[in-house]
């Protein structure tokens, strides 16, 4: 059994595929870093009164959008308004500078930039990685060997998770990096916000990046249990992918429709809305009554059906 | 347990349909035997192959390879396996020495270094070893698929349509390695639709049509001249002569005329040790002779014979 996962480990690496994934995983982690700074002076620009006036400075935004919902007639712009408020209220009593910036505090907030990727990549690696030597024509020279035909797919399998590990501590080891480079050092226990559907939360870097990690980690490995079992299913790598980038998009789309969708019973029972995990980071129920543990409860048995799909047809299926 | 390496009884697959694509196969390959599939496009020879080799299920029957079921001992018996299926595939991004590599370590740690070589050296691939494999011509791929089958010693090689895509030089080659292996006691099932290549390179074969077996020939007796073989032996007379020759013939008893298309050419069926009076007789006739030459029953027309001439043209 290790010697097919070395097999496979070996066999990733001497492709040009997943040097290239990192090459750009890597390129949008120092990308990103820019990106931050650019945004950061921006922002700066407009709040002059940074350091150790931020405390003053966010009071007096907030007199300035008291000073508009007073005013205006505009709705939106009252709601928007008052939405700042709370806001600015929550950063000055957790004691949170807005404009505070170090390589932990970007790392927290910029990681899900990177890993928009990563799952991509992963999806990607997923759909191909059986579909490609049945394309080749090596699967066949894999089945005459003295193995059972799961063990090729449980080898497989880890081989992209593994990968999927490997580019999540490239791009956190890069953006830290380049945290580090441009932000300098900061605590691990720097307070920052989290802004969510729930309304704003408190909490630490510490507390909150490997939740975000965490729950970003068991969301893609859905993605990757689906576009895997797809394409051994259907025995196409084209359409692996196209379903599995389908499904990564699909997700935000029907999140959409979540207000229209969520009264009927059926609905927390469908594995899609589940696939946002990441949103577990700032609210305890995506539904009313729908919390973390329903939702990895309904993914660990949709995912056990696609695997379990998959590998029997696997075992049995005539390779012409 | 018998001395056969590979045991095959009433196998059969079914398709969509009920179509039989192979119905009710029954054969024996001896240690060390070179046997060969031969049958036109179609005939089911690779469905049989893929049956045995396991990467088919089958209907019905069964295999037993060095007296394991392939049923209940899949995995022993792929162990005793080596096989190229149609062309040999390879993860052409990779050199020749890093594939063997990997179809070594899934060998289970008995292939080592030093075999690596020794395989390597035997289908003189030493130079092109540490090219990327997408390099390699369609014979070195060959070469490196016979390498990959050989390399954790097999006792059974199964070989699906070897020759397809190989030029003459690179089919020689290949007989020849079958060769030497059979000598080390390594049995090749081997599957083609090349009569001649079969011809060659087998001991016996197995002649399949339509999923059955029609035929189980001998080849040591096909090829090998024995004295009182019947031969077909054709001779060829000055021009004109054909009529007299054929007259001077017919006083030799059990030698029949086959074919008289020529004027200057006569085909006889007769037994090899009449070669000589043949001779003879035409001499005395007075009949100048070009040449006498004994043609042996070749599988090509024991094939025809059996499957009655139509499946030649499909398999060419």
């Amino acid at each position: 059994m290790f010697a097919l996962l070395h097999n496979e480990w070996s066999k990733l690496w001497n492709k040009k595929q997943p040097w290239i994934f990192i090459g750009i995983l890597i390129v949008i982690s120092i990308g990103t870093a820019f990106l931050y700074t650019a945004f950061d002076t921006l922002e700066g620009a407009g709040t002059e009164g940074d350091g150790e006036n931020w405390e003053v400075t966010l009071e007096l935004e907030n007199e300035q959008y008291a000073q508009t919902i007073a005013e205006s007639d505009d709705e939106w712009e009252r709601e928007f308004a008052q939405d700042r408020i709370e806001e600015n209220e929550a950063l000055l009593a957790a004691g949170v500078d807005p404009n505070e910036t170090n390589n932990a505090v970007f790392l927290n907030e910029m990681i899900y930039v990177g890993t928009a990727f990563i799952t991509l990549f992963a999806v990607i690696l997923a759909s191909t990685i059986v579909s490609s030597e049945q394309d080749k024509g090596t699967l066949k020279h894999l089945f005459v060997r003295p193995y059972e035909r799961w063990q090729f797919l449980v080898a497989k399998f880890i081989t992209v998770i593994l990968f999927a590990a490997v580019m999540l501590v490239t791009v956190t080891a890069v953006q830290y990096l380049m945290g580090t480079i441009m932000f300098g050092t900061g605590s691990f226990s720097t307070p920052v916000v989290e802004y969510g559907m729930g309304g704003v939360i408190t909490t630490t870097v510490a507390e909150v990046f490997p939740q975000k990690i965490g729950l970003y980690f068991l969301n893609m490995l859905m993605f990757v249990v689906i576009s895997f079992s797809i394409s051994i299913l259907f025995k196409s790598q084209t359409l692996a992918v196209g379903i599995g980038i389908f499904i990564l998009f699909g997700t935000n789309i029907l999140q959409g429709f979540a207000p229209l969708l969520q009264d009927y019973f059926w609905y927390p029972y469908v594995f899609l809305p589940h696939m946002t995990l990441q949103s577990y980071v700032v609210t305890d129920e995506f539904i009313p009554g729908v919390g973390l543990g329903f939702s990895l409860a309904v993914l660990a048995v949709y995912a056990v059906l696609f695997l379990g799909a998959a590998t029997a047809f696997f075992q049995k299926r005539d390779l012409v | 347990m018998s001395g056969n390496i590979l045991e095959v009884s009433g196998l059969t697959k079914t398709v969509g349909g009920g179509k039989k694509i192979v119905d009710g196969l029954s054969f024996d390959m001896k240690k060390g035997e070179i046997l060969g599939l031969l049958g036109p496009n179609g005939a089911g020879k690779t469905t049989t192959i893929r049956m045995i080799v396991g990467l088919m299920s089958k209907t019905d029957g069964s295999v037993t390879i060095n007296g394991r079921d392939l049923d209940e001992q899949g995995k022993a018996c792929r162990a005793n396996i080596g096989a190229i299926v149609e062309n040999p595939t390879f993860y052409e991004y990779m050199s020749g020495y890093k594939n063997l590599k990997l179809w070594g370590r899934m060998a289970g740690g008995s292939v080592t270094e030093e075999r690596i070589s020794e395989v390597v050296s035997l289908v003189k691939l030493e130079d092109a070893i540490k090219d990327k494999v997408k390099k390699y011509s369609l014979g070195m791929k060959q070469r490196l698929g016979v390498a990959q089958a050989i390399l954790h010693r097999p006792s059974l090689l199964i070989l699906d349509e070897p020759t397809n895509g190989l030029d003459p030089k690179g089919i020689r080659e290949l007989r020849d390695y079958l060769r030497e292996l059979a000598d080390e006691g390594i049995s090749t099932l081997v599957s083609s639709h090349l009569l001649s290549e079969m011809q060659l390179m087998c001991d016996r074969v197995v002649i399949m049509e339509k999923g059955k077996v029609i035929d189980i020939s001998d080849l040591s007796s096909l090829n090998a001249y024995g004295d009182k073989d019947q031969v077909a032996v054709s001779i060829s007379v000055k021009k004109g002569q054909g009529e007299a020759a054929k007259t001077a013939v017919s006083v030799l008893e059990e030698v029949t005329v086959a074919s008289h298309e020529t004027e200057n050419e006569l085909l006889l069926d007769m037994g090899r040790d009449r070669i000589p009076e043949l001779n003879r007789v035409l001499v005395k006739a007075g009949i100048d002779v070009f040449g006498i030459e004994s043609k042996r029953t070749s599988l090509e027309e024991k094939f025809l014979q059996l499957t009655s001439g139509k499946a030649d043209k499909e398999a060419n």
